[in-house]
């Protein structure tokens, strides 16, 4: 199949629908008192937005495989715009967290990065999504140049694994949800040993 | 009827049952209203003397909600509908003694009212207006409803249909067949129907909160009814916190047993009504404060647990009550899932067990218990975290030892036995000094023992609290 028409243009428009889903939401349950979040606009916003996250991740690192599978090859120029959102993604949960959640309180922060694990692995997973979305542009990659870009942004994975670390973590008991995104990142990373494996190298 | 200003049951009931309306008539009552300071609003049946509509539309009121509104188109105008035992059919004018009576049976359960509602149905029964229906059970009329037209603002008409069951044993009948012979009638009535008012508009969405207030700070305001039931940690109904009011819509509390043993002097098995009898039951509004640094304001309805020790006399080796919730997969479930160690259980030092505070709760808002909230019965111990509640509860055991409970199985360096809502000892993976009241968008700080250091602080004297969370 060729690219659709319009194709780049849609996937940015629902990329950042639930974006703009959850600055409505948030708002509307804050500042009028309804309930699109339920009872607790500002926990289940963090969490939609942290899920958001994590999607967008696998929806990246999926591209490759369906590119390969189904030999899509227009779908690659596309991996920025969804690894971009996971990055937005990232921001805004994290935003949530500092301005509505724990509301700037900076003992609260200190201790929560400091004593709690499960803070300090997302934030670290954040942070490493920090260089892959400063040197996503062509520009960029130019510099860098093609081998060197490609090592860096091998940190996507690093990134990934504690994304779902962090969510893990972060459950009381039920850890059903934390466990499909580790069977999609497993699954994800299983493909790319495998091409790997059967791929010959030069010695 | 004036029920406080944000309370849906400040409105009007039966305007222009009894007479016609006149435009004086609906001053007086806004005057009412507005003296109190509360909105005008008033509930108007189909099978109200016409003018009462007029006078609303001539003073500009709006509709705002129909009560379970159904839409159907019209494919046909049966008289008669017939489903196995059950057959519907227009009620002749002959049989408009039957067709009142018929429909005031179904107001039973309220029997301060059945004079009235005679009448009331005496009058419904003679409008010429729209059409009256009778279904019957084995040819026994069981079942009423009244079609008619009402016009709101400048809406077309609205036909509506009214009706009332009577209490139906389910044996008598099973619940889709009512269902679809409703259904079969209103395909009769109209295109746009609403089934409507007199049998559901009368239990209001936000119940106002009733009881003493115990420990309340001056900011502390009821939580709405709407939070209180959609709000919840019932895992064996799911781990959402909105998964409960939809997985236990069904759940069956009645009959319902309670076994009292161990080390007991009168040990037994109960049903839940001969467990309740003997003590008084209170309302009261306790503070709220969930483990997950969340807050509510909840008025319960319950017995002291104290009570209930008192009448098993328990030997002088029992040191502990343990609790256990309801095991029932088909009916749970969250149970089939390895989240936490099925059935729940919880426990009390006997001290704890016979404080004042603590209430076996078997309603919240003055209404029985919401099945999400631990139908038919739980426990509430306000100075701890809410896990601490537990909910659907089957048994009470005296115990010697220090009882296993459910979170501190699955996370003992999370979880304490004593759960003590402390704002100094964090949770491993978040601080407790502050909580979010549900409703409200700052934090607020969290207290000791909830609020309650006066009454319970006493109980654990010389102990590390850090130590024993």
């Amino acid at each position: 199949m060729r690219e659709p028409r319009g194709f780049g243009a849609a996937l940015i428009l629902a990329s950042a629908l639930p974006a703009a889903y959850a600055i409505y939401a948030l708002a509307s349950d804050i500042l009028r008192g309804t309930r699109l979040f339920g009872s607790n606009p500002v926990k289940e916003g963090e969490h939609f937005l942290g899920e958001w996250i994590l999607r967008f991740l696998v929806a990246t690192l999926a591209i490759t495989p369906l590119r390969q599978i189904l030999k899509w090859n227009w779908l690659a120029r596309h991996r920025r715009t969804l690894g971009l959102f996971a990055f937005a993604y990232g921001v805004m949960h994290w935003l949530v967290y500092i301005l509505l959640d724990i509301q700037l309180d900076v003992q609260e922060m200190v201790a929560d990065v400091t004593k709690r694990p499960y803070i300090l692995v997302g934030s670290l997973s954040l942070l490493l999504m920090l260089p892959l979305a400063l040197t996503s542009t062509k520009k960029m990659i130019a510099r860098l140049g093609g081998r060197n870009w490609n090592r860096l942004h091998k940190l996507v994975y690093v990134s990934a694994v504690l994304g779902v670390i962090h969510f893990w973590m972060s459950v009381k008991a039920d850890i059903g949800e934390p466990l499909f995104f580790a069977a999609c990142f497993t699954a994800l990373f299983a493909y790319r040993l495998w091409m790997w494996k059967r791929t010959p190298r030069a010695r | 009827m004036f029920d406080g200003t944000d309370s849906p049951l400040t409105q009007t009931f039966g305007l222009g049952m009894e007479q016609v309306v006149t435009a004086a008539q609906i001053e007086r009552l806004e005057e009412f209203f507005q003296d109190l300071n509360a909105p005008v609003f008033h509930e108007c049946s189909p099978l109200a003397d016409p003018s009462a509509v007029a006078q609303l539309n001539e003073r500009s009121y709006e509709p705002f909600e129909f009560t379970s509104v159904m839409f159907r188109p019209i494919v046909r105008r049966p008289v008669e509908a017939n489903q196995g035992r059950v057959r519907a059919r227009l009620a002749g004018a002959e049989e408009n003694e039957l067709w009142a009576e018929t429909s005031a049976r179904g107001w039973n359960e309220s029997p301060e009212i059945s004079a009235f509602m005679l009448s009331f149905s005496r009058v419904s029964a003679m409008k010429t207006s729209g059409h009256s229906f009778l279904a019957e059970i084995d040819g026994e009329a069981t079942y009423t409803a009244h079609a008619a037209s009402i016009q709101v603002s400048k809406s077309p008409g609205v036909p509506m249909l009214i009706g009332r069951v009577e209490d139906v044993k389910p044996s008598e009948i099973t619940p889709e067949s009512l269902y679809m012979n409703r259904r079969a009638w209103i395909a009769s009535a109209a295109s746009g129907v609403a089934l409507s008012g007199l049998a559901h508009g009368v239990q209001a969405q936000e119940p106002a909160a009733i009881g003493k207030p115990y420990g309340l700070q001056p900011d502390d305001k009821p939580t709405p009814w709407t939070d209180v039931t959609t709000y919840n940690n019932f895992y064996e109904f799911g781990t959402d916190k909105s998964d409960p009011a939809k997985n236990a819509k069904n759940f069956k509390t009645s009959p319902w047993t309670i076994t009292v043993d161990g080390l007991a002097g009168k040990p037994g098995k109960f049903l839940l009504e001969d467990f309740i009898k003997p003590s008084t039951v209170e309302d009261r509004i306790y503070r709220h404060r969930c483990v997950e640094a969340w807050s509510m304001v909840v008025p319960w309805r319950g017995i002291p647990l104290a009570d209930v020790i008192k009448r098993a006399e328990p030997m002088a080796s029992a040191k502990f009550v343990a609790f256990t919730t309801l095991m029932d997969l088909r009916q749970m479930p969250g149970q089939a899932l390895g989240v936490l160690d099925w059935p729940y259980t919880e426990g009390l030092r006997m001290d704890e067990a016979l404080h004042p505070l603590t209430l076996l709760a078997t309603g919240v808002y003055g209404r029985p218990m919401p099945n999400q909230n631990g139908a038919p019965i739980r426990l509430v111990v306000p100075w701890k975290y809410g896990f601490k509640g537990i909910k659907s509860i089957v048994r009470l055991t005296f115990v010697e030892k220090q009882p296993k409970t459910a979170w501190n199985i699955s996370a003992p360096q999370e979880y304490g036995f004593y759960s003590n809502v402390n704002p100094a000892v964090d949770h491993p993976r978040w601080s407790q000094a502050k909580e979010r009241r549900i409703g409200d968008f700052l934090r607020r700080p969290t207290l000791p023992f909830n609020g309650y250091a006066d009454q319970v602080a006493s109980l654990y004297a010389g102990m590390d609290l850090k130590k024993f969370y």
